[in-house]
C-alpha cells in the first residue's frame, strides 16, 4: 500500500467512518462554514418552499436579523397576520417552489414584467392570484384589489433585495405547471386549491438541471442589478414531494426532484463567490439521522430537525464583521423577532393540498 | 318628561348635542372617550341598558341620566337614541397605517414606500377591533329606536373612508340604521366644507350638527315628542 495519495492527508471529516459513523448525529461538525464574512447586523430575507418559513422563525428566535420588508398593519391581530400569510417570508409571496416561479417574481421586481400581466384566477365573483392562490383566507375582491395587492408584494419584494446582506431561497420542487401559450409558472396545479385546470392550456413541467440553473442563475443577476452586495443563500428543503405528476412512483420522483435541485444549488456555488449552499437537506434527509427529524407521516421535518439545522447555520456563520445598519433599526427588529416568538408556530404548505387526490 | 333623544357615543356626540339643542329638542347626553369604546370597556347592560366596566365616574353618569329618565334602561322603547359610537375611527385607523398601508389606488401610487392593505384584510381587520361592538349596537338595536350617525366626512380617499364605508357597511348588512351627512353635506367625492369644521379638523362643528338633526328632523329620523 502507498502512504503518499490524495486522501493520506485528509481530515476526518473527509471520511465516512470518522466524519459521519463515529460522529454520531449530535456529533456531526464542520457541515458547513460560510463563505462570507458579514456584518454583526446582517440581515437575511428569505424565501422559497415551506422549509424556509421555519427557517425565518428559527433566525428571529435566534435574535438574528430576519427582514419583514412587508409587515402587516400595526396592531393587527396575530392570528390575522397569519391567515393573511404576513411575516412568513421577507414579502408576502407565498411559498415559491420552483426556480421559474422565483424568476417571475424577481423579473417583476426588476421591473422586467409588469405585475398585472400574471392570471388571475376566477373563484366565484372573487378573484385568486395565479402566482398566490392562497396568500389571503378570501379571495380578492376584485382585479384592482388584486392587482394592488401583488403589485404591494412586488414593491416589498424588491424592498428586500435591496435591503438585505443575505438573501435566503429554499429549492423545493423541479415539478410545476404553466400557461402552455404564455409560459407564465403557477404555484401550484390549477384545480387543486383554487383555479380550474383545462388540459388545453395548463402544462406540466419537470424542469431539467439546466433549465433550473438557467432560472436561476438569470434570476440572481436581476437581484445583483438591484443590489451588487447581496449574497445569495441556496438550501435544498429536505421536505419530500407530496405528490408527482411526472408518471413515476413518488419516491422516485423525490429522488430526482432532490438530486437536481441539490446538484444545482452545489454547482452555482461552487461557481460563484456571492453563492453560497447550506446543506440543512442532507442534516435532515441523510443516513445520520436516520429519518429522526421527520414526523410520522415522513414528510413533515419536527421543531427539533429545524433546531438541529439552525444550530449547525449558526455555528458556520461568520458575523464578525462591523454592524452595518445602525442600533435603531436593529432594536425595531430585535422587538419585530420577540413579537413573532409569541406567535404559534404553524407553517402554511399548500403542496400538502395535493394528498388529498391521493385516492389510494 | 321624558327627552326627546338620548345621544350616546364618542367625541362626534358633542356636535350632535348641540345640533339637537339648535333645532330646540330636548336631549340627554352620554359621552365616552372612544378609547373606552374601542377597548370595550362600554358594554350592553341588561339592566341600564349601557356599563362602562372599571369607571365609577361613568357608571354614576349613566346612573344619573337614568334617574333623569325615570329609572329607566338607557335602552328603551321610550327614547330614540342618536348614536356615534362602533366607528371610533381615531383608534383604529392610526394604529392600522402604522406600517404604511394604504387601503387605494391612489394612495399607493403617491406613496411609493407604502404598502396595499386588500379589502379582505380591512374587513378581518374591522371585524377583529369592532366585533364587539357590533354585537351591542345590534342589541341596541332590538331594543330601542337606534340610528347611528356616521361620522363627518374629512377625507375623500383615504383610510378613514375606507374604514368608514367598511364599518358602515357591516352595520347596515347587520340591520342597524345609519344616517349619512355626507350624502347631503358633502359635495360629489368631495370632503366635509370647512365651515362645517371644528377647530380640531377632526369634528364637525355646532353648524354641522345642526344641519345634520335638521336632516334627520326632515327625514323623520327624530322628532319632537307629541308632534306626529
Amino acid at each position: 500500500m502507498s502512504a503518499a495519495n490524495p486522501y493520506a492527508d485528509l481530515p476526518p471529516t473527509a471520511f465516512w467512518r470518522s466524519g459521519v459513523v463515529d460522529a454520531g448525529l449530535w456529533g456531526l461538525a464542520g457541515l458547513w462554514t460560510s463563505k462570507w464574512q458579514l456584518p454583526a447586523d446582517a440581515r437575511f430575507a428569505t424565501y422559497g418552499s415551506c422549509f424556509a418559513q421555519s427557517m425565518s422563525r428559527a433566525l428571529l428566535a435566534r435574535n438574528m436579523v430576519w427582514l419583514d420588508a412587508e409587515p402587516a398593519p400595526g396592531r393587527t391581530p396575530p392570528d390575522i397576520a397569519q391567515a393573511f400569510n404576513y411575516g412568513v417570508f421577507s414579502a408576502r409571496t407565498g411559498n415559491i417552489y420552483t426556480a421559474a416561479l422565483l424568476l417571475t417574481h424577481v423579473r417583476m421586481a426588476a421591473n422586467l414584467l409588469d405585475p398585472a400581466s400574471i392570471e388571475a384566477w376566477p373563484d366565484g365573483e372573487r378573484l385568486r392570484d395565479s402566482i398566490r392562490p392562497v396568500i389571503e383566507p378570501v379571495a380578492f375582491a376584485s382585479r384592482e384589489d388584486l392587482d394592488l395587492s401583488r403589485a404591494s408584494m412586488v414593491r416589498a419584494f424588491r424592498r428586500s433585495i435591496t435591503q438585505t446582506d443575505v438573501f435566503v431561497f429554499t429549492l423545493g420542487l423541479t415539478e410545476g405547471w404553466e400557461n402552455g401559450a404564455t409560459g407564465q409558472p403557477y404555484a401550484l396545479c390549477p384545480g387543486t386549491m383554487a383555479g380550474t385546470f383545462d388540459p388545453d392550456i395548463h402544462v406540466f413541467r419537470n424542469y431539467d438541471y439546466p433549465a433550473i440553473r438557467r432560472a436561476l442563475s438569470e434570476a440572481f443577476d436581476h437581484i445583483w442589478a438591484m443590489n451588487p452586495a447581496v449574497r445569495i443563500l441556496l438550501t435544498v428543503s429536505p421536505v419530500p414531494v407530496t405528490a408527482t405528476a411526472s408518471g413515476d412512483h413518488v419516491l422516485v420522483a423525490n429522488t430526482y426532484t432532490k438530486s437536481t435541485l441539490r446538484a444545482v444549488a452545489g454547482d452555482l456555488a461552487r461557481s460563484d463567490a456571492r453563492i453560497d449552499y447550506f446543506p440543512g437537506y442532507e442534516m435532515i434527509s441523510q443516513p445520520p439521522s436516520r429519518a429522526t427529524f421527520y414526523a410520522p407521516n415522513l414528510r413533515n421535518v419536527v421543531p427539533q430537525g429545524v433546531s438541529f439545522v439552525m444550530d449547525h447555520f449558526l455555528k458556520g456563520l461568520d458575523l464578525s464583521g462591523p454592524a452595518a445598519h445602525g442600533a435603531t433599526m436593529a432594536a425595531a427588529e430585535r422587538e419585530t423577532a420577540m413579537l413573532r416568538d409569541m406567535e404559534v408556530e404553524e407553517l402554511v404548505c399548500e403542496e400538502l393540498v395535493l394528498e388529498k387526490f391521493n385516492a389510494s | 318628561m321624558l327627552p326627546d333623544v338620548l345621544v350616546i357615543g364618542d367625541s362626534h356626540t358633542t356636535a350632535l348635542m348641540a345640533g339637537c339643542q339648535a333645532h330646540g329638542l330636548q336631549a340627554e347626553m352620554l359621552r365616552f372617550s372612544g378609547n373606552f369604546w374601542h377597548s370595550g370597556h362600554v358594554q350592553f347592560h341588561p339592566q341600564h341598558g349601557v356599563w362602562v366596566r372599571r369607571s365609577k365616574a361613568m357608571q354614576q353618569q349613566i346612573m344619573d341620566v337614568r334617574d333623569r329618565l325615570g329609572g329607566r334602561s338607557l335602552v328603551s322603547r321610550d327614547i330614540p337614541i342618536l348614536g356615534s359610537m362602533a366607528f371610533n375611527l381615531g383608534r383604529i385607523v392610526p394604529p392600522f397605517g402604522f406600517n404604511r398601508h394604504v387601503t387605494d389606488a391612489g394612495s399607493f401610487a403617491e406613496d411609493t414606500e407604502s404598502s396595499y392593505a386588500s379589502q379582505a384584510l380591512v374587513s378581518a381587520y374591522v371585524d377583529a377591533t369592532r366585533g364587539p361592538q357590533f354585537l351591542m349596537v345590534r342589541r341596541m338595536a332590538r331594543l330601542a329606536s337606534l340610528t347611528l350617525v356616521v361620522p363627518p366626512k374629512l377625507r375623500v380617499r383615504s383610510n378613514y373612508a375606507t374604514f368608514s364605508d367598511t364599518i358602515a357597511a357591516r352595520l347596515r348588512a347587520s340591520g342597524v340604521r345609519l344616517f349619512d351627512p355626507s350624502a347631503t353635506l358633502c359635495n360629489e367625492g368631495e370632503a366635509l366644507q370647512a365651515q362645517y369644521l371644528a377647530p380640531d379638523g377632526l369634528h364637525g362643528n355646532t353648524d354641522y350638527g345642526s344641519a345634520v338633526i335638521g336632516l334627520m328632523l326632515s327625514e323623520g329620523l327624530i322628532m319632537r315628542r307629541g308632534a306626529d
